[in-house]
């Protein structure tokens, strides 16, 4: 088992390279070289474009050296120093800017997909061995629905019901008095009374679409002989169907926890835009928009790493659950 | 017990050999065991009755875009002055206590000087019956020809103010934009971009997937897993940010029509991964199958045998496939144009015109600009329910 | 617990004494296409320590049966009609009973503690057969605590007795496995051992060996053999294969689209079968020394046309379509009833009539 996970580790190692340098390519994209729009971005604001830092910065990131030079100090900043690069928009470090959001972007996605597996899971099982009962066809009009409904526009709907009906402003994850203030007691018991609604919002189109993978998985494993084996043991009916086929029926959900996280965050960016959470989204909007790249980049970089791990830890805990995948392995 | 065997069988009493007795009684239903493939596709389709619901839907939307210039009752970029902002116009039936075909009043707008809003009351004696077939403005079908018929709208002056700025009564049936311009044929003529740049970024990534998931699952082994470890890598990458940035990259006053191509690309490039692991996963169970082995044994190269003897077991299952990858699509423009980073104005797809719904005070004031929402609901229902009879069909002997 | 498992002689087993009567079963099947007439009056006798064959092609409700006996009839079927009486056996602490399976709760208590208890079925798919994320002494062990009044060791231990019994190596061992760890026939070694593991007093082998290759088969079933003369208990044997029925049975019940057309021991049916449709399955099946009435090996032949459409029943005989002795006006029109010939020899088929 503990080779399996070393093994596992070992074949992110690449994976992460080849992020690392996507992620380089992004930071290149924009054409001419960043330190000549800093110097623009600078002159434009009034300050003083001071010739020395410009050149110690050229220095520090090899511009105008072969673009793998470029890439080498880029990714040596990082493993060495954790030197992400700078920020023009906000002359900062990248690194002083990302923790805070990147922190809150995993806590808003792993809550709604946590979220979403107690809600789906349940209503699959209920669907599936309820097969064309009402509550069956209703939920899986719902499930269409919250499939077809994308979350910006739902959490859009939310935020213009909540103002018109109750007169009441869901956005934002803290309230005006936490915004700005340093994390404390009070700034999280703050931030678990507000992130609901984005929560929920996040988790609609995935907890529909779980209950459709569940319903389905189950509907499948329902018919294996295994579970008629089961039956003909005497097994409660409740017991059996969730001892025998909930389980294997499961599988596929630890198999692709990577997958699914990776799109939970991609809907996280877009309700965080309407919603204005301190996430990871709208600051990789404005940095894309100000062609910030250090900024843009390090924050594309750092969301495929999170799918990485979710996609290692999901291979892990497959392998707990599935005996048949130890053997393969 | 094989002596008793070997007596026992001679034993047994000969039977009559050849066709039994009433040989006709055994043809009859035999129409059942012949039917085709398609046809039994179609038996099937035709009883997922949502399905079938969403198929006459989408021929319908894609009427729609198709025709938009002509189901548009105005130009997308005509703005009425005097109707900034106005609600939905309201269509009714009785006049005068009489019941006559559907009509609208004039609307006559008055500025609150205290909130500096318009204020719109109907004129309960104008009355504008709405037709079919009207002529008001004039528009270039197709780039071919001129006319000016439009489906519906109603016999109102219009007076050209300036270029695309009109004064008079217009048809406003989802009410109008900031800009005084009629929301519905915005909604129509948006259709034209959303549907259709679903529907070829799809065809992009089926070719990318085809020729990847194909390579893949039907030679295997290095190759399969060097593209297995790409189609991993690339899903790894949260979607929306990774369009984010490459359509950043896209300079901002590029042409309309290259935007929309490389706001294609860009889609089909990140989602192409689906449709190939589908591709790849029936290329690999098709391939252990006997008759793909008997074909090979008796010789047929192996374009044949894909193209004769698997392609047509799986095309159901791509076409159905490729049906549910299309609303990813249409929801991944319209997130993307919505934010500001895929289509721009003048460019009109139905994102472009979510962003006018940005913010809470224009939909508190407004609510009917979240109306091109409504459309994208819509058709990606219809997709996902075609998709899924598509899918279940694809199967008829299961 | 002394019972267990460890060779208890069957207390002597009165085999004239019936310990499962099926009267007029029916089982219909209710799609959305239209009803399926699964079994359509199905009548036959188990006695105890009787080993029964049940034989016909695919299809023809032998499966459906064992189901309906144990009340799991997959939706959406259902049991419409009949008797399945099954006369339970005394143990310690309840007197013995008669209880008609058609007509309990399927979900009930009583029904769960007959299942599995009472009557047991080993499965055709000993790859499948078995929950794949469970160990096989979990699954054993399962079924033993919910029959038996033990504790988790004394289950275990129960469970070991039967591994050893099936003659599974280092059956400790086989306890921590997984299904997928053992071969086709060590897996169909432990449904045996699984099914046998609270003593029931019937066992209904659903086509135990046609998964399996044939050394495998032969061992399985000499194995089967042997547990039911150290068990008593009585067996349904489930196949489409004659020679397993020759070996195995004493009496056999061929079904033809869900109704018994000819039931009879062993050798008449195999000597002297009566109904042409026994007549052609015998003759479909290969045979050493046969030869024609010219002397030469004859062709073997198979039985014209095929099974029917489900939805679509034959009216009249349902066999009519494909029999060589088939009359017009007769056999077309009216189904005939069973009819019992010398020797207690049932057949459904006018060419009997009287």
């Amino acid at each position: 088992m503990l080779l399996y996970i070393i093994r596992r580790i070992l074949f992110m190692i690449p994976t992460l390279a080849a992020i690392s340098i996507l992620s380089f390519a992004i930071i290149q994209l924009p054409p001419g070289d960043f330190l000549t729009s800093y110097a623009a971005q600078l002159a434009q604001e009034g300050d003083l474009v001071d010739e020395e830092e410009l050149e110690a910065l050229a220095q520090r990131y090899g511009l105008g050296q072969p673009i793998y030079v470029q890439y080498w100090k880029w990714i040596k900043g990082i493993a060495t120093k954790g030197d992400w690069g700078q920020s023009m928009e906000w002359q900062k470090p990248v690194a002083e800017l990302i923790w805070e959001r990147l922190a809150l972007t995993v806590v808003l996605s792993m809550s709604a997909l946590l979220v979403s597996w107690f809600i789906a899971i349940p209503i699959g099982v209920y669907s599936a061995t309820n097969q064309y009962s009402i509550l069956d066809y209703s939920m899986t009009a719902f499930s269409f629905i919250g499939l077809g409904v994308p979350g910006f526009l739902l959490a859009l709907i939310i935020l213009y019901l909540a103002h018109s009906q109750l007169n009441m402003n869901v956005g934002g994850l803290f309230s005006e008095e936490y915004m700005l203030a340093p994390w404390s007691w009070a700034k999280i018991m703050d931030m678990l009374a507000h992130i609901w609604v984005p929560m929920f919002i996040v988790a609609v189109s995935s907890t529909a679409g779980n209950i459709r993978i569940t319903r389905a998985n189950l509907l499948d494993e329902l018919n294996k002989p295994y579970v008629e084996t089961a039956r003909a043991k005497g097994v409660k009916e409740t017991k059996l169907i969730w001892k025998y086929p909930v389980r294997v029926a499961m599988n596929p959900f630890f198999s692709t926890v990577g997958w699914s996280l990776a799109s939970l965050i991609s809907g996280t960016t877009l309700v965080a835009m309407v919603l204005s959470l301190q996430t990871t989204g709208p600051m990789l909007l404005r940095s894309l928009t100000a062609q910030d790249m250090y900024l843009a980049g390090t924050f594309l970089f750092m969301l495929s790493t999170l799918t990485i791990i979710g996609t290692l830890i999901s291979d892990v805990l497959l392998a707990i659950v599935d005996p048949r995948i130890r053997l393969e392995q | 017990m094989p002596q008793q065997e070997i007596a026992w069988i001679d034993r047994t009493p000969d039977i009559p050999q050849g066709p039994p007795a009433l040989e006709e009684a055994v043809a009859e239903d035999e129409k059942l065991f012949v039917a085709s493939y398609l046809q039994l596709m179609w038996w099937r389709f035709i009883k997922h009755r949502m399905a079938v619901i969403s198929g006459i839907l989408f021929i319908i939307l894609y009427f729609i875009a198709a025709l938009c210039e002509w189901v548009a009752p105005y130009l997308p970029e005509t703005s009425f002055i005097q109707y900034q902002l106005s609600t939905p116009s309201r269509i009714r039936w009785v006049h005068d206590g009489r019941l006559q075909r559907p009509f609208i009043y004039g609307v006559n707008t008055k500025m609150d000087l205290e909130t500096a809003r318009r204020i719109y009351t109907e004129d309960k004696e104008v009355v504008y019956p709405i037709r079919f077939f009207v002529r008001t403005e004039e528009y270039e079908a197709w780039s071919l020809w001129s006319t000016d018929r439009h489906l519906f709208g109603i016999d109102a002056l219009i007076e050209e103010r300036s270029l695309g700025v009109v004064q008079g009564q217009g048809l406003f049936i989802l009410g109008t934009d900031r800009l005084g311009r009629d929301l519905f044929s915005r909604i129509v003529y948006g259709a034209r971009v959303s549907l259709t740049i679903g529907l070829v970024s799809v065809i992009i990534s089926l070719v990318l997937g085809l020729i990847l998931g194909g390579i893949s699952g039907y030679y295997g082994g290095t190759l399969d897993n060097a593209i297995q470890r790409l189609i991993e890598f690339i899903r790894s990458i949260p979607e929306i940010p990774l369009i984010m940035a490459l359509a950043a990259a896209l300079p901002i006053d590029m042409d309309i029509i290259v935007r929309y191509f490389m706001v294609t690309v860009l889609l089909a490039f990140v989602g192409w991964t689906g449709l190939a692991r589908v591709v790849r996963g029936r290329f690999l169970s098709l391939r252990e199958e006997d008759f793909v082995m008997a074909a090979r044994f008796s010789g047929s190269s192996e374009i044949r045998i894909i193209l004769r003897h698997m392609m047509p077991s799986f095309m159901s299952h791509i076409i159905a496939s490729l049906t549910l990858a299309v609303p990813g699509m249409i929801l991944s423009e319209t997130g993307l144009s919505f934010i500001g980073l895929g289509l721009r104005a003048p460019a009109i797809s139905w994102g472009v015109l979510l962003q006018e719904a940005q913010n809470l005070r224009s939909v508190a004031l407004a609510p009917w600009l979240l109306l091109p929402g409504a459309a994208v609901v819509l058709s990606v229902l219809a997709f996902n329910f075609l998709g899924d009879g598509i899918r279940d069909a694809a199967d008829p002997y299961a | 617990m002394d019972q267990a498992s460890n060779g208890h002689a069957p207390t002597s087993i009165d085999t004239d004494e019936a310990l499962l009567e099926i009267r007029d079963l029916k089982t219909h099947f209710f799609m959305d296409q239209g009803v399926v007439h699964a079994l359509e009056g199905v009548d036959f006798t188990v006695n105890r320590g009787q080993t029964i064959g049940l034989v016909g092609e695919s299809g023809c409700g032998k499966s459906v049966t064992a189901r309906s006996i144990l009340s799991i009839v997959p939706s959406p079927g259902r049991i419409v009609q009949g008797e399945i009486l099954f006369h339970r056996t005394p143990t310690a602490d309840r007197p013995g009973e008669t209880v008609d399976m058609a007509q309990i709760d399927p979900k009930g208590s009583l029904a769960r503690s007959i299942r599995g208890g009472d009557i047991s079925m080993v499965f055709q798919e000993p790859m499948t057969s078995l929950s794949p994320v469970h160990t096989i002494g979990a699954q054993i062990i399962e079924a033993i605590s919910l029959h038996r009044d033990c504790s988790q060791e004394e289950a275990t231990e129960i469970t070991v007795e039967m591994l050893r019994r099936v003659n599974l190596p280092q059956p400790e061992g086989v306890l921590k496995r997984y299904p997928h760890e053992l071969s086709g026939g060590m897996r169909q070694r432990v449904m045996i051992a699984m099914a046998l593991s609270c003593q029931p007093s019937l066992l209904i082998a659903d086509e135990p060996t046609t998964a399996l290759d044939v050394t495998t088969q032969a061992q399985i079933l000499a194995l089967m053999q042997e547990l039911q003369e150290e068990f008593g208990m009585a067996i349904i044997f489930i196949t489409h294969d004659l020679g397993v029925i020759a070996q195995m049975v004493d009496y056999v019940v061929v079904m033809y689209l869900g109704e018994v057309v000819e039931m009879a021991d062993v050798n008449s049916i195999f000597y002297d079968p009566k109904h042409p449709y026994t007549r052609s399955l015998l003759h479909s099946i290969p045979k050493l020394g046969r030869k024609s009435v010219e002397g030469l090996t004859s062709r073997l032949t198979a039985i014209h046309g095929v099974v029917p459409d489900p939805y679509s029943i034959p009216k009249g005989c349902p066999y009519h379509p494909r029999c060589h002795d088939a009359v017009r006006g007769v056999c077309d029109t009216d189904n005939p009833t069973l009819h019992t010939l010398p020797g207690d020899h049932k057949v459904r088929c006018v060419l009997y009539d009287d």
